[in-house]
């Protein structure tokens, strides 16, 4: 299990110093023995239960420990999955940089350590070099765009984690152990509950949560196309892992109402900022703060309600990064990115527009796709309370707005006769199209045979659809087009680092308040 | 008016944290420090016991702390690289 | 008890620095002094009332507490690292914008 975290950082030293470009090449094969790897790690999860070993052999109080369970396996599996349609993707363009394999083959690494590991500082050391590559990664084309970008998103995301510092001082003089586990061992009294609650904002910060997401849009507009759908895709989440390692051990009554109502906000906010974007990676790099919220409304509850989380966790990252990545291809090849100017979308590029089409029906949780299943369990939870349908319908609509909003770059025609496709572009986006095209029905059955929760799709689903489309095509059509007066308002309002800095202040406040 | 917001907030966080201290009392649990100061001499064999835990006890941490300072530093001499643009 | 309570002073003037620094260098610097701090405070709750430095004696009566003293060296080289990136990557906006200003950088951008 060690392995799987040293595997890709010593290939990294090897690009490093040998830098020829075809072993940045063949080393996309340890990329698949890691997958290999992980499949033999859930095999052996599936028939004894979780891992847990103690690195050195020490005892449990003082030794770092390190845990496999289900939830980790999974989350493994994307991550490698997803870095290597990352990689296949960026061979077009960079295949002869070797520092920005250096740094994408380290980031690997130091996520894998994320995952598996169960002790609290250790997990800050490996938050903090993930930040640090993100940050370099994002700068990685060095033009003025992108580094007031990175040096907004390092900053802030560095002030966040010192909030989670102090935390652990403080859960660290109540329990006595850095161990995670060490919180199941001391009832919890005002000291204790305001450490956590200090854990709880900074894993809001890396997860762009209700008042401190500002870093999000410009980061994940500003990064190369690669880097914005690995970004949004899996490393928007080490907040959740967090979340998910501490709900292990404590009561969720803690913290269940003031989540809920966080991520009803940042859902809500999310989607209205998306609406009035011009430009196309904002509007996806909007929509990864609203999805943030759905999946905050999952994991801060009952074991449904985080199954429910989890799994939309796994399906964002696959169907954002499908969003992410068709969308650079489209950008690199028309040399635009309003999503007013671009045209033509379906004559010239037909096989990228199927994947495009394939990724909004999954995030607009049409039937039979991945979205419908993990939005469907959260509703279901929810069916009892008027206010939380409500919510949840108007999430529906509003996803369904926006990327009607983006669909307008399929129709019309375009004067540009160079723009055409290759299959080696497209294969990368292919191979991920077709897994996230199976994957909410591959859930479906997963879930009905594992765990005892079946989903059926109904006729309803279907007429329930058609009225948001509906619906929306009407408010798309009066609203939107006309370019009415407050989405640009809306559009133009930007958040000064000293202004984000007291809303980063007034949520640790609440935190501390309501957990 | 934004440093009387920005006055009042840092005022009342630091309200909010002397009082859930003061509550309950600056008490610290011992069970790591003691099993740290009464094992370490027989199962690492240094005398120094922060020695002890940083190289041997700990020692993922220390590999991980060489690693962000290789990244770092490989991401100034990165960076620094000069390029053909000027403004914007 | 005092020096806690101290170091908590110094956190709150760093937070205080964040929330109103205009430019990016001064960000960084309250954002060191509110790491310095938090150093200063896990030295204190190691050492409360006991003083004894953690080296193997014969008689062993109130000994520090080794392990915030282990982390705290790891957490000074990963704030030393931030800094050294933030202070590049301000070298390089300066070349590309000819201010450091928080208000001029992030501006509005019709796209």
């Amino acid at each position: 299990m060690i392995n799987l975290i040293f595997i890709p950082i010593i290939t990294a030293i090897f690009i490093y110093l040998i830098k020829k470009e075809k072993v940045i090449k063949y080393s996309l094969i340890i990329n698949f023995i890691e997958i290999l790897m992980i499949l033999n790690l859930i095999k052996n999860v599936m028939e004894n239960g979780s891992i847990k070993i103690i690195i050195g052999n020490f005892n449990e109080i003082i030794g770092i420990s390190m845990e496999l369970d289900l939830i980790g396996s999974i989350l493994l599996l994307t991550t490698a999955f997803l870095w290597i349609v990352v990689t296949l993707y960026s061979f077009e363009k960079h295949s002869k940089d070797y520092k920005f394999y250096f740094f994408l083959h380290f980031l690997r690494g130091t996520f894998y350590g994320l995952i598996l590991s169960n002790d609290l500082f250790n997990m800050f050391i490996f938050i903090e070099i993930i930040s640090l590559i993100s940050a370099i990664l994002i700068i990685y084309k060095r033009d003025g765009y992108s580094l007031r970008a990175g040096v907004y998103y390092l900053l802030f995301n560095s002030i966040g984690m010192i909030f989670y510092l102090l935390g652990i001082v403080i859960i660290y003089i109540n329990t006595g152990t850095m161990n995670i586990e060490g919180l199941m061992t001391v009832s919890l009294n005002g000291t204790m509950k305001m450490g956590i609650a200090l854990v709880i904002a900074s894993a809001g910060v890396k997860s762009a949560f209700f008042p401190v997401y500002n870093w999000l849009p410009k980061a994940h507009t500003a990064a190369p196309s690669a880097i914005s759908a690995l970004l949004s895709g899996i490393l928007v989440k080490t907040g959740f892992i967090i979340v998910i390692k501490i709900a292990r051990y404590i009561d969720y009554n803690i913290y269940f109402e003031f989540l809920t109502v966080v991520g009803v906000f940042t859902a809500i906010l999310g989607f209205i900022f998306a609406m009035s974007q011009k430009d196309v990676k904002s509007i996806l790099a909007f929509h990864t703060v609203s999805q943030s919220g759905i999946i905050l409304i999952g994991l801060a509850g009952v074991k449904t309600l985080q199954i429910g989380g989890f799994l939309h966790l796994i399906n964002h990252a696959l169907f954002k990064s499908l969003l992410f990545l068709t969308v650079g291809l489209i950008i690199r090849k028309y040399n635009i990115r309003r999503v007013d100017k671009i045209r033509g979308v379906f004559k010239r590029l037909p096989v990228i527009s199927v994947f495009v089409i394939i990724g909004m029906l999954s995030i607009t949780g049409f039937p039979f796709t991945s979205g419908f299943v993990s939005k469907v369990i959260i509703k279901n939870y929810y069916h009892s309370s008027v206010l939380m349908t409500f919510v949840m319908h108007i999430l529906n609509l509003g996803t369904i707005i926006s990327f009607m909003k983006m669909s307008q770059i399929f129709f019309g025609s375009t004067h540009n006769k160079e723009i055409k496709e290759s299959f080696r572009e497209n294969i990368s986006v292919i191979i991920l199209g077709v897994i996230t095209l199976i994957m909410g029905i591959f859930e479906m059955y997963t879930l009905s045979n594992y765990f005892d929760m079946s989903i059926y799709v109904k006729l309803k689903d279907f007429v329930v659809y058609g009225i948001y489309l509906i619906i929306s095509y009407g408010f798309y059509t009066n609203f939107l087009k006309k370019e009415a007066k407050i989405f640009y308002t809306i559009r133009h309002t930007h958040l000064n680092f000293r202004n984000a800095n007291v809303l980063l202040l007034t949520f640790v406040v609440l935190s501390i308040i309501f957990i | 008016m934004r440093r009387l917001v920005s006055v009042v907030l840092v005022v009342f966080f630091a309200f909010l944290m002397m009082s859930r201290f003061l509550e309950s009392g600056f008490f610290v649990n011992e069970l790591s420090s003691n099993y740290y100061i009464f094992n370490s001499y027989t199962e690492v064999g240094s005398k120094n016991i922060v020695t002890g835990i940083y190289l041997d006890y700990r020692l993922l941490d220390s590999i991980f702390e060489a690693g962000i300072l290789l990244v770092s530093v490989a991401g100034v001499i990165f960076m620094s690289k000069k390029d053909e643009n000027v403004k914007r | 008890m005092i020096s806690v309570i101290l170091a908590l002073g110094i956190f709150i003037i760093g937070i205080y620095g964040v929330l109103i620094s205009k430019d990016i260098i001064k960000s960084l610097i309250s954002f060191n002094i509110m790491q310095a701090s938090l150093i200063m405070v896990y030295m204190d709750f190691s050492s409360l009332d006991k003083n004894q430095v953690p080296i193997y004696a014969e008689e062993m009566h109130k000994m520090a507490d080794p392990l915030p003293q282990a982390m705290m060296l790891t957490s000074i080289v990963i704030s030393a690292s931030i800094t050294a990136l933030v202070l590049m990557m301000s070298i390089k906006v300066f070349h590309y914008f000819g201010t450091l200003e928080w208000e001029k950088i992030i501006e509005r951008e019709e796209l």
